[in-house]
């Protein structure tokens, strides 16, 4: 074994940032998988069920086993695994149960992701979103994958009360930037 | 004129009440350095008429005295200055202006004081500056235009003038969505946001004023048995209850676009001041404007209307206002903009403002141009039925007017009503064309409306209050059931009567002074006949020629009067005439609002590799490869010039081991049952015949042959590639395959997906790497030579469990390795390799380091791939394997693309070994001419090589791989050098690549 270990360092710092009851932070730990079926993959739902007590929704929904286990359906053919849990070696840990049925490619270290929550969330991101994301249009099962300041962002609801997004990891301090830029100009208003 | 003290205190002499302004509070704010006093509730125009200040500015070309026209929008006088220092504004609006306490304004386009501007001459000299006459003069001499008239010209011209310095205020950008947009709100708004609210329909109402209700502030008017403004204030409040409405004031929706996208200007905070810091020290970031665009299911535009003027001698001077804003001033900010006022007027529209000024005192006549019976009773001032006014005198204001009668009337004040034109500027941005309305003597909106757009009110050509709110109201509830909302049982507001009865009247053809068309830009109807005797019969090329309907008010209140007397003077009927229509900005937008926040150091966004901290910290210097900062080099404490550290790097490397972030190659992942055919079709050579565990260098073409991208593509399993693309085209290859995979070869089994952010990638090299390596790598994994070849790769663990990946390529050409590890451990790997390569001095180098090892080992880059070199012109021809088809195949077979004399990919030195040869040169043949028929290829990259001592370069040449040892000119004209260079092999180290393989 070699003598040296390396450290894990997160894309933005563990940011975690408060403007009044409003919170911006960067959720670290995270396992991200990307999804393909297989052709001929029948049986797939029944061992995603079995196994993750989810199936596969379809693109622009998310399927949820409580806070542990998401599905995105991101694109035909294309989902995102979320776990809270952070798997030592996530297509491994995935490829274990499903492998048989798709494609796996790591995307834990692709993105940095980011929460917002307050009362002010929906104002912040009126001003980098064009995606609807009003409480009666955009709920906990909706996703969508889109563009921010010129930056491709993935966003959903994990809860009610807050927004993730996800952004690739290298422009997440540009990202980060307009994100708190919208919050402090929103709270400058009120 | 009875006057009243204002609960505030003085706020004016012409303050006569408080309007609907109620208990306000006192400002104070100055106007060319002198204080005056207003109400919170002013705009700067209502602040300056109620302290008498009519004369505000001065005219575009002819620099003649003007004051303000309107109160609102359409204003085309009374532009100013705003704020000081870096916060100035010019050319701003005072009537739409919200007056803040400290404001600074300051009149604009003046020599001298306001009101003795020596640039008045020009009105004296307006017989030779008529309509288009910078088309005719200042044509001689010549070389006058460019030094002396045109600076003269544009020294005089512009208005008023930018502070030079960076604009310190912010500005912001974003989105909004809804079923239902109302632009407006005013009768006809209101009464559609309540019928549309109620029903729950998700809806926003934009209006540009800060006080919703348009003229139901402005009128004496009763709705629902309240006084109109009430009747608004309570409408207002509702909607404020509602949370599916969002009532947005100061919002100017500028522009109506494809799909139902509305462009929105939202003043958040009129900060015409510096802003203040907040009461904590902090900084105060709240932009001053944002730039909103809005999603619509729907829209109606309830725009209302503009009412016209009428031209007659010398209607321009300070004030002369139209009449239904001097009922504006005087009922909603209370200010009386005269003493004895007279009212000049074609409709009934007029009487009202006269009526209102007859109820205060100040009214000294009314002049109406019908010969019909007076339609309102108002004792004690003379009634003019029939007759016209046909100049006016007063130096800075008027101060009285003649009629044709020959009847004399005194006056402080002129207010003008010639009619209204219904505000259709939103419906012509999809080309839609307004059509003539005989009966309002005015276009009304018409051809094809943009998406979803429906119009109510005065904009739709429907001028009685009455008829605003009900078809406020019907328009809503259609809204409403197309998104299948359930009615409420709220019935339609109820408004007093009032009549609209007009006469159309334009110009006053007995005036013999000059009757003025556009206040913005002096044009009077002699510049309009003018420009028909000249041949510019078309409205569009009237309005070109004369100017007539440009700039800031884009003639919203000129361009129907302008195009009338067109029509008289050509003898044509108005719709024979025809209209200009509008495109957005519908009023003017603030380039800083466009640019939002993109300034300075986040007008783009760029994206940091995962070791950049550690670069930072290790004195690396930046350089931006497109949207990446990556490390250029590494000075050392002595370094005082760039080459010495790059020398230092590359020298380091080859002689030991150094070591490089290379994380912004793009990495793809492929994977499929066909993931090999695939790669067999989109690179030129053959990929499905790798061995797993192997990587291979891959040439990828375009459909035409030419050369698209390089790099290497490794296979880890028998359906799992990952392919390396160059940094630049990370992007566009991957989108190329995407297309390759979702529209070319829909049925293989191939996935796609970016990897390039999941791995920080270091390149380790040097004779020195594989002991460096050694360190980190976990055993049993075996890196020697022969268990870990040239050109192998692998899946492995590295210091103590770390998933990694390990890929045996060079592109300095020495004994060389990649690791990659997941991201999150790229800084970490950073310093661990330092700390286990310093018995071996490992040396960290940047990217220019990397670009002299490339060139140095013959290495092509974007420089040689630059889009016009196909494989045969880099050596690489035989790479385009026969055996199979490839994108590029057939068209890189083309004789002309082939031919014996085509260019080659050569190396060069220059034979004075001192001569710093340039990337850019072109080839001449020695003793040749330097033209472009003796062009025979050029110097694509070019370095100091410290391994050789001298400039070494790579380039295109004819035949060049026939010409090894031929001595020809590097010429570069537009450096003005010249230097003799020898061809030479491309590979200039190790050419046999055996560094490669020890």
């Amino acid at each position: 074994m070699s003598d040296y270990s390396l450290t894990a360092c997160s894309p933005l710092g563990d940011l975690d940032l408060s403007l009044g009851d409003n919170r911006i932070h960067e959720d670290t730990g995270l396992s991200i998988v990307s999804l393909t079926p297989r052709p001929d993959c029948e049986g797939l739902n029944d061992k995603l069920q079995t196994e993750f007590a989810v199936a596969l929704p379809e693109v622009g929904y998310v399927q949820r086993h409580g806070d542990s286990v998401a599905i995105l359906g991101l694109q035909p053919n294309q989902y995102f695994m979320i776990s809270s849990e952070s798997w030592p070696d996530p297509v491994t840990h995935v490829a274990s149960s499903i492998g048989d049925f798709v494609y796996l490619t790591d995307q834990s270290d692709s993105w940095a992701v980011l929460s917002i929550s307050g009362p002010l969330r929906y104002a912040a991101l009126e001003r980098l979103c064009p995606v609807d994301i009003a409480p009666d249009v955009f709920d906990k099962t909706r996703t969508v994958r889109t563009s921010m300041e010129h930056l491709s962002v993935i966003i959903e609801k994990p809860t009610d009360e807050k927004f993730r997004l996800y952004t690739p990891r290298s422009s997440a301090q540009s990202f980060s930037q307009a994100l708190i830029t919208s919050l402090e100009h929103v709270c400058e208003k009120t | 004129m009875k006057t009243e003290q204002t609960d505030a205190g003085f706020s004016g002499s012409h303050r006569i009440s408080q309007g609907i302004l109620g208990s306000a509070k006192p400002l104070s704010f100055t106007f060319n350095q002198k204080s005056y006093t207003a109400l919170q509730g002013d705009t700067l125009a209502s602040a300056l008429l109620a302290n008498g200040q009519k004369l505000i500015g001065r005219s575009f070309k002819y620099h003649r005295p003007r004051g303000i026209f309107s109160a609102g929008p359409e204003e085309p006088n009374a532009l100013v200055e705003l704020g000081s220092g870096a916060h100035r504004e010019p050319n701003t609006r005072a009537t739409v202006i919200e007056l803040i306490d400290g404001m600074q304004a300051k009149s604009q386009n003046h020599r001298g004081p306001l009101n003795f501007d020596v640039m008045a001459i020009n009105d004296y000299l307006s017989p030779f500056l008529t309509a288009g006459f910078y088309y005719k003069t200042f044509m001689w001499p010549k070389a006058f235009w460019e030094k002396f008239y045109e600076p003269v010209i544009r020294a005089a011209a512009g208005l008023g003038s930018l502070s030079g310095e960076a604009d310190p205020s912010s500005y912001d950008k974003g989105y909004l969505h809804c079923d239902l947009l109302i632009i407006g709100a005013g009768p006809a708004g209101l009464s559609a946001a309540l019928t549309a609210g109620r029903t729950g329909l998700r809806t926003i109402v934009a209006d540009e004023d800060f006080l919703p209700g348009g003229r139901l502030n402005h009128d004496q008017c009763i709705v629902d048995d309240q006084p109109g403004a009430q009747w608004a204030a309570n409408a207002v409040s509702e909607l404020r209850t509602l949370s599916n409405v969002r009532l947005m004031s100061r919002t100017s929706v500028y522009g109506a676009f494809d799909h139902g996208i509305y462009g929105a200007l939202e003043h958040l905070s009129d900060r015409h001041v510096p802003i203040a810091d907040n009461p904590d020290g902090s900084v105060n970031r709240s932009p001053k404007q944002i730039l909103w665009r809005i999603y619509t299911q729907q829209a109606l535009l309830c725009a209302g209307s503009t009412e016209r003027s009428i031209a007659f001698g010398n209607n321009d001077r300070p004030g002369i206002m139209l009449a239904a804003s001097v009922r504006a001033y005087l009922n909603r900010y209370g200010v009386a903009v005269g003493k004895q006022i007279v009212v000049f007027t074609s409709n009934d529209d007029g009487w009202r403002t006269a009526c209102d000024l007859h109820a205060i005192g100040a009214l000294a006549g009314v002049v109406d141009s019908r010969q019909i019976p007076t339609p309102f009773d108002l004792s004690g001032v003379p009634v003019l039925m029939g007759d016209v006014i046909i100049n006016t005198e007063g130096r800075l204001c008027v101060k009285q007017v003649k009629l044709r009668s020959g009847k004399i009337i005194k006056c402080d004040a002129l207010a003008v009503s010639g009619g209204w034109n219904p505000n259709v500027h939103l419906t012509c941005h999809q080309r839609g064309k307004p059509v003539w309305d005989e009966s309002l003597a005015a276009f009304v909106p018409g051809g094809e409306l943009p998406k979803g757009m429906q119009i109510a009110g005065a904009a739709s050509g429907q001028m009685s209050l009455q008829a605003a709110l009900q078809s406020g109201h019907d328009m809503a509830a259609n809204a409403a059931e197309r998104s299948g909302k359930k009615l409420t049982d709220s019935g339609v507001p109820v408004a007093s009567a009032e009549s609209t009865n007009l006469s159309a009247l334009w110009l006053v053809r007995e005036s013999k002074a000059r009757c003025w068309i556009d206040l913005q830009n002096d044009v009077t109807s002699k510049d309009l006949g003018l420009s028909f005797q000249e041949g510019f019969r078309s409205v569009e090329h009237l309005k070109r020629y004369t100017t007539l309907g440009m700039a800031t008010d884009q003639g919203k209140t000129s361009n129907v009067l302008g195009l009338a007397i067109l029509a008289e003077i050509s003898g044509r009927s108005i719709p024979e005439t025809g209209t200009t229509i509008f495109r957005p900005p519908y009023t003017p937008v603030p380039i800083g609002a466009f640019a939002g926040r993109s300034r300075g150091r986040h007008f783009r966004p760029y994206r940091l590799t995962p070791t950049h901290s550690w670069s930072e910290t290790n004195g690396a210097s930046f350089v931006e490869v497109g949207t990446w900062l990556r490390a250029q080099w590494f000075a050392k404490p002595g370094e005082t010039h760039w080459r010495q550290s790059v020398d230092r790097e590359v020298m380091a490397t080859r002689s030991s081991v150094g070591i490089c972030d290379v994380t912004t190659l793009g990495k793809i992942d492929i994977q499929g049952r066909d993931a090999g055919r695939f790669l067999d079709k989109v690179y030129a050579n053959t990929f499905s015949t790798l061995a797993v565990g192997k990587v291979r260098y891959g040439l990828m073409l375009r459909e035409d042959g030419f050369v698209m991208d390089d790099g290497t593509t490794a296979r880890f399993s028998k359906t799992h590639f990952v392919m390396t693309t160059t940094t630049a085209n990370a992007v566009s290859v991957f989108r190329h395959l995407e297309f390759c995979r979702q529209c070319l070869w829909p049925q293989m089994d191939v996935h796609l997906i970016s990897a390039t952010e999941q791995w920080a990638q270091i390149a380790v090299a040097g004779p020195k790497s594989r002991a460096l390596l050694s360190e980190l790598v976990d055993p049993p994994f075996d890196i020697s030579n022969d268990a870990f070849p040239y050109m192998a790769c692998a899946e492995l663990s590295v210091c103590g469990g770390t998933p990694a990946r390990l890929f045996r390529i060079s592109f300095s050409g020495e004994l060389a390795y990649e690791l990659a590890v997941p991201a999150r451990y790229g800084k970490s790997l950073m310093d661990k390799l330092m700390q286990a390569g310093q018995p071996f001095d490992v040396t960290p180098y940047g990217t220019e380091a990397l670009g002299v090892m490339r060139i140095e080992k013959g290495h092509v880059a974007g420089n040689e791939l630059n889009g016009q070199t196909a494989a045969v012109h880099i050596g690489l021809g035989r790479m385009v394997s026969k055996k199979k088809d490839c994108i590029g195949n057939t068209l890189s077979q083309r004789p002309s693309m082939n031919s014996d004399d085509g260019i080659r990919l050569v190396g060069l030195v220059p034979e004075n070994k001192q001569d710093a040869i340039k990337a850019g040169a072109h080839f001449i043949a020695k003793g040749a001419a330097t033209t472009l028929e003796n062009d025979q290829g050029w110097m694509s990259s070019v370095a100091y090589s410290p391994s050789l001592d001298c400039m070494i370069g790579l380039g295109f040449i004819k035949n060049g791989d026939q010409r090894i040892g031929e001595t020809v000119v590097a010429a570069d004209p537009l450096r003005d050098e010249n230097f003799s260079v020898t061809i030479t092999s491309p590979h200039f180290i190790d050419p046999d690549g055996e560094r490669l393989r020890v």
